[in-house]
């Protein structure tokens, strides 16, 4: 027995299909079973449906119909599916639970039974059906079979699932960004959704934010300047507004935040709110600060470099030019010693001359080794006293056991003018030596810019009338020559505190 | 005028402000008979002691406590009148400079009396032929070849 049984009924067009019912009923009055077969239209249906399945089941549940959509769908013929029980169609899991079963007794019990699942294709592939069964009954309510409309909705499916899959992905993603704040606002501002990112960033959770006007990250001067609305007005006027500045965490602490607000709108362009995508800038403006500052200390240290580089140069250049000074100051006591002189030259002069070397060696090393000397120039004054001292000792070494004091201040001079005043001591502490008794003072004073350097001893003193410019004392001569031209000096001879020869030397020659 | 006094007669300035150095050549141009007109430790008293004395030789230092310096001097002295000129200096970048202003000769320090015998010789003859003085008038026999010739 079938679900459908073909209408009976005798009329004048009842061989052909019309091609309109309407018309032919009101020319004819007759009425649509005298003019209509549906038998004859059933099989059209069957055939050329081809969007929907159409399955007609008998009474126990087996295919007595099976259009040709229906094949199209589940790739199998009219032929194959012929008295077929359907369950076949359905995904393992879903037959062993006997869910064909369930949905045709849904179907007899309520008329209809509606059925969305996953079915297998006869070459084996899944597809998702969209079904409805209704069940068929005749006038008497007697159950005639049941009639079942498939529609396969696997692309729709997939791309439903493709869609939610995305959003889920999306979701997850905004939810697990940990990096960014990623916060919607409502178009007036207020808070609409909060991601893992913000709650670690502002430190507030998302139930204490959701719905607050979202200028409650502001510093309390920026909310009561405004700034959170004209930051929204920004990002509504332009599209997107960037900002960069302080904002406040929960527990109170201030970052630097990089910050951009973008209006969103629908399709109609209805403005429904803004996203706000916020990253945690401090450490970046740390580092740039950091980045600024060491480049700054390059700069400086490289121009400091340059600045040691061109002293050591000038440094180099004047040592360089003091050695062969002292070459020629060497050179030159040896020519005062030697020009004119037949054969021999004295011994005494010999030892002279050795001391003003050792002099200019003291001066030298002096000079080499103290910060002033190494780093600045020749014309830098340094003081005379640690040079002094050491000549003292060296000219001890040939004092023949007579005292030799000395009294020296910090005077500072040039180091050509040092150098004058170590020969100047070198010549005076000699004849010292030469002419006195037992004491020999050795005195520099400095002050307001003017020196006084004073060597005696306790001999003899300068005889009656002496003019240094008529004596034949080398060393006098000497030194009369280096005081005047070196130190822009005066020599003045007198008698001194003993009783013996005093040289005094004044110069306004200080550095200090 | 014999060969033991190739300065016979020239008359000198000598501009240098270390008193050991003005021993030094005050000594040895007197001995090889030059006249010392004037010793300056300045370059503006250098320039005043040439312009007004006129010497035949200027022995000039070029740095010194002024603030003319030996270059400056010459220059001035030079665009004043012609005379012959020698630079002493510890430093050798000022050469190029002296050759350009004129100046007869430059020695590098340190100079010892050997060098300054022949070297003074040698430039104020140069420079006498250059400018038509008279090369009789120095008596040298160790003069070296002619030429413009900077050496220590």
């Amino acid at each position: 027995m079938t679900c459908v049984t073909a209408g009976e009924g005798d009329g004048i067009y009842r061989d052909r299909q019309p091609s309109n019912a309407k018309a032919i009923m009101s020319e004819t009055r007759l009425h649509y079973n005298d003019i209509f077969d549906p038998s004859l239209l059933l099989p059209l249906l069957f055939e050329n449906i081809k969007d929907y399945g159409l399955i007609v089941l008998d009474d126990a549940g087996n295919v007595t119909e099976w259009s040709s959509g229906a094949s199209e769908i589940f790739g199998y013929s009219r032929e194959e599916m012929w008295l077929k029980y359907p369950d076949m169609l359905m995904v393992e899991e879903d037959r062993l639970q006997g869910q064909f079963q369930k949905e045709l007794e849904s179907a007899r019990e309520a008329g209809r039974a509606d059925d969305t699942r996953w079915h297998r294709r006869k070459d084996g592939k899944k597809i998702f059906i969209q079904g409805t069964t209704s069940a068929l009954r005749d006038e008497s309510g007697a159950l005639k079979g049941c009639a079942k409309v498939v529609r396969d909705l696997t692309r729709q499916r997939a791309a439903e699932d493709a869609l939610r899959e995305s959003e889920e992905r999306f979701q997850l993603m905004v939810e697990k960004v940990k990096e960014y704040s990623l916060v919607m606002l409502d178009p007036h501002g207020n808070i609409a959704s909060w991601n893992q990112g913000a709650e670690r960033i502002e430190q507030y959770r998302a139930e204490e934010v959701l719905g607050k006007f979202y200028g409650m990250l502001y510093l309390p001067e920026d909310q009561e300047s405004g700034r959170p609305q004209h930051n929204l007005r920004e990002a509504l006027r332009k599209g997107t507004h960037d900002d960069r500045g302080p904002r406040v965490r929960k527990d109170g602490t201030v970052y630097i935040a990089d910050a951009s607000i973008t209006a969103i709108f629908d399709e109609e362009r209805g403005h429904i709110g803004f996203t706000k995508v916020v990253k945690d800038a401090t450490e970046q403006v740390e580092h740039e600060k950091a980045r600024v500052a060491a480049e700054e200390s390059l700069r400086k240290y490289a121009a400091e470099i340059e600045s040691l580089n061109e002293r050591l140069k000038r440094w180099i250049t004047e040592t360089h030019h003091r050695v062969k000074n002292n070459m020629q100051v060497v050179m030159a006591l040896i020519d005062y010693q030697t020009v004119g002189k037949k054969e021999f030259v004295h011994v005494k002069e010999l030892k002279r001359l050795k001391h003003h070397i050792y002099t200019l060696a003291a001066v030298h090393d002096t000079l080499a080794h103290t910060s002033k000397g190494i780093m600045e120039d020749d014309l830098e004054a340094v003081s005379a006293r640690p040079l002094i001292e050491k000549l003292i000792k060296l000219l001890k070494q040939s004092s023949g056991g007579k005292e030799l004091h000395y009294e020296v201040d910090d005077c500072f001079f040039r180091t050509k003018e040092i150098t004058a005043l170590c020969l100047i001591i070198n010549e005076l502490v000699s004849n010292a030596v030469k002419y006195g008794d037992q004491r020999i003072l050795v005195s520099l004073r400095c002050s307001d810019g003017a020196s006084k350097l004073v060597v005696e001893d306790d001999g003899p003193g300068f005889p009656e009338g002496f003019d240094i410019e008529k004596a034949s004392n080398i060393g006098l001569e000497l030194v009369q020559s280096v005081v005047a031209s070196d130190l822009k000096g005066e020599l003045e001879l007198s008698k001194g505190e003993f009783g013996g020869a005093r040289i005094t030397i004044r110069t306004n020659k200080t550095g200090r | 005028m014999g060969g033991s006094f190739p300065l016979q007669d020239v008359k000198v300035v000598i501009a240098e402000d270390e008193g050991l150095t003005q021993l030094q050549l005050k000594k040895i141009i007197k001995i090889l008979g030059g006249e010392i007109l004037a010793i300056v430790s300045g370059g503006s008293d250098a320039v005043e002691a040439v312009t007004t004395q006129k010497p035949d030789l200027v022995l000039m230092d070029v740095q010194m406590d002024n603030h003319i310096d030996g270059i400056e001097a010459s220059k001035q002295i030079l665009e004043q009148m012609s005379v012959c000129i020698v630079l002493m200096t510890a430093y050798d970048q000022f050469e190029e400079k002296a050759r350009e202003i004129g100046v007869a000769g430059y020695l590098i320090k340190p100079v010892c009396a050997e060098t300054l015998q022949v070297e003074l010789v040698r430039i104020l003859s140069q420079f006498r032929e250059q400018h038509g003085g008279e090369r009789e008038r120095l008596h040298d026999a160790h003069l070296p070849a002619a030429g413009y010739r900077f050496t220590a």
